[in-house]
């Protein structure tokens, strides 16, 4: 414990300051009034001293009195210490007596002047003035001065005098403070308090820490086993979790693992459900799905939409001349030409049935659609020769129904499916190898041109 | 009628003139210490008053005397008449006069300032005729001072006395 940080040594650092601060105001604005009153006062002594003395000094100079007037300011500077300067003028400003003190500061004389009046016809006959020295003004000061001084001092001394009675007071306490700081718990040995007989209240203090440090010693050693209790429970529960965490990681890993099997199986799935095997095109269930969603929103937003249903002419022929893998083969090549032949997204071709095929054509006019289908023709008739096993196989065509439509509220997507199937029957019947237009509500063909 | 007259008159110079108990009680007390208060003498153990009077005036003379000795114990004082003044009156330090004739007075005015001694009158119209003091007998009582003559007397006076004076100068007040 450091005296100097204690709550008493502040209260009499601050005393102190307050006391040598109170009492310099104090004797400040008490020496300003002092010195006042004292100005006052000497001032009027000074006028009873030139009071008291003007009427003789008028009379002896209005009757040319010179010697006794120097007589009578001889007598009066002797009586008057405080007297500095005497001098004495007549109307003529002539110098008729002049005294001078020996002074050292002649800024501190304060001079007094009268007009000298003739007693008899109160004409002017001169000028007496006094000079004095303010010797109660500077006395009083020097003694403030001074008393300031040895009261200063005496705070000085009786401040020390308190620290070094702070000292002795707190001897005991800092004895109390360095024992508890260098008190261990844990140490069977630790150092007894030392204290002497008359440090009652610091005893009193000394043997209740000492008791309460015992009690923490004990706690503190009943603390430690049920520490190292704790500590071995603590490992042995660690241990068992980190084995958990082992095998639960082992099983996170194996599930992630079996998670990725099973989204890649379901993608696979998924691929299976919407893609034909043989042609790898889109197989009729994805095609109705996707009909319907283009559908509506051609509904929503009247916008025409084509169904183009192929079929290839005379297939069975192939099938029975060269055999189903040659037949196969022809499939996948006429499949992969008209998915080739569609470059928007929003298109579609699928597998429809055996040797049929539908595209639709979202946004596409009756005349666009023909476009393609033309297009289509002319590719398919400019293959020469099919890959093995079909290399032998030629003149493939085939028959286009097309079915343009701008759906209404209460049109239905197999009312334009039928009308698509309708316009294949009627290319097929009117000879193969070509293409029929037909509107939802037409009851003609618009035409059927032949290739 | 003649004869009444005449008796008054006769009383007249028989008597002499006329003076208040009073006053003469005050001129002696205070004589001393206006004394005192010149630059005649200092030592009140070694002075010396002369009064000065008429034939007709002795019972008065006589009182101021004696309410002087009442006073002041070891004041020497010499009774004369104007006639013996000179021889009577030389060891004196002051003359105290009472009335005379004008003549008579600046005689012995004439005297004192030879003889460097300072006069004192009852009556303050002989400060004209150069008595150096009298007493102002008004609601207070205050020291007449002729300074004009004392200068040429060579008699000075304390400033004290100057102070609580009255100055007397060619009568004025």
């Amino acid at each position: 414990m450091n005296l100097f940080s204690t709550i008493w040594f502040r209260i009499l650092i601050v005393v102190t300051l307050f006391v040598a601060v109170l009492f310099l105001f104090t004797g400040s604005h008490f020496r300003g009034e002092l010195k006042k009153i004292l100005q006052d006062s000497e001032r009027v002594r000074h006028d009873v001293i030139m009071d008291t003395i003007l009427p003789v000094v008028q009379i002896n100079v209005a009757f040319d009195l010179n010697d006794e007037n120097r007589a009578y300011f001889a007598d009066l500077a002797e009586k008057n210490g405080d007297i500095a300067t005497i001098m004495l003028i007549d109307s003529q400003g002539k110098v008729l007596y002049k005294y001078s003190r020996d002074i050292l500061d002649e800024n501190s004389i304060f001079f007094v002047e009268r007009t000298l009046r003739d007693p008899q016809n109160k004409k002017n006959i001169g000028l007496l003035s006094l000079g004095f020295l303010n010797f109660a003004l500077r006395q009083a000061e020097l003694e403030q001065s001074s008393f300031e001084a040895r009261f200063l001092s005496i705070v000085a001394i009786m401040f020390i005098v308190l620290v070094f009675a702070l000292i002795y007071i707190f001897a005991p306490l800092q004895r109390l403070v360095k024992w508890v700081e260098s008190y261990d718990p844990k140490s069977l040995h630790s150092e007894q308090l030392q204290l002497s007989k008359g440090d009652t209240e610091v005893s009193k203090i000394g043997w209740a820490i000492t008791h309460m440090l015992e009690r923490i010693s004990k706690h503190t050693s009943e603390l430690d086993l049920l520490n190292h209790d704790l500590d071995e429970k603590v490992k042995e529960r660690t241990h068992e979790l980190y084995k958990s965490n082992m095998k639960l990681q082992t099983e996170i890993n194996s599930r992630v693992r079996t998670e990725k099997a099973l989204m890649y199986a379901n993608k696979k799935l998924i691929e299976l459900s919407r893609t034909d095997g043989l042609t790898k095109i889109a197989n009729r269930h994805y095609f109705q799905e996707h009909l319907h969603r283009v559908w509506d929103i051609c509904k929503r937003k009247s916008i025409p939409i084509s169904i183009v249903i192929c079929d290839l002419d005379h297939f069975k022929n192939i099938n029975d001349t060269y055999g189903h893998l040659v037949g196969d083969q022809v499939i996948v090549e006429v499949a992969k030409m008209l998915s080739d032949a569609l470059k928007r997204s929003t298109d579609m071709v699928a597998r429809y049935g055996g040797e049929e095929f539908v595209m639709v054509l979202f946004d596409t006019t009756s005349n666009d659609a023909l476009n393609l289908v033309k297009e289509v023709q002319h590719k398919l008739h400019s293959i020469t020769q099919f890959q093995e096993p079909a290399d032998k196989v030629v003149g493939v065509t085939l028959s286009y129904g097309v079915c343009t439509h701008v759906p209404q509220k209460s049109d239905t997507v197999d009312e334009c499916l039928s009308c698509a199937d309708e316009a294949l029957y009627i290319a097929k019947n009117s000879g193969r190898n070509r293409f029929h237009v037909k509107h939802l509500y037409d009851t003609d063909s618009a035409f059927t041109p032949t290739i | 009628m003649k004869l009444i007259l005449a008796t008054i008159l006769l009383s007249h110079s028989l008597w002499g003139y006329v003076y208040d108990t009073l006053l003469v009680d005050t001129h002696a007390t205070l004589a001393p210490k206006l004394l005192m208060m010149s630059s005649v003498s200092k030592d009140i153990e070694h002075l010396s008053i002369c009064i000065v009077c008429e034939n007709t005036d002795d019972g008065v003379a006589l009182r101021f005397k004696q309410t002087l000795h009442h006073k002041y114990k070891n004041i020497k004082t010499v009774s004369s008449h104007y006639v013996k003044m000179q021889s009577e009156c030389s060891r004196s330090h002051m003359l105290f006069l009472f009335d005379a004739p004008d003549e008579i007075i600046a005689k012995s005015v004439k005297y004192a300032k030879l003889n460097h001694k300072l006069t004192m009158s009852y009556s303050s119209r002989y400060l004209d005729l150069g008595v150096l003091l009298s007493l102002h007998i008004g609601r207070s009582v205050k020291p007449y001072l002729n300074l004009s003559p004392s200068k040429e007397y060579g008699i000075s006076f304390s400033n004290s006395l100057k102070r609580v004076s009255k100055l007397w100068k060619g009568g004025w007040i």
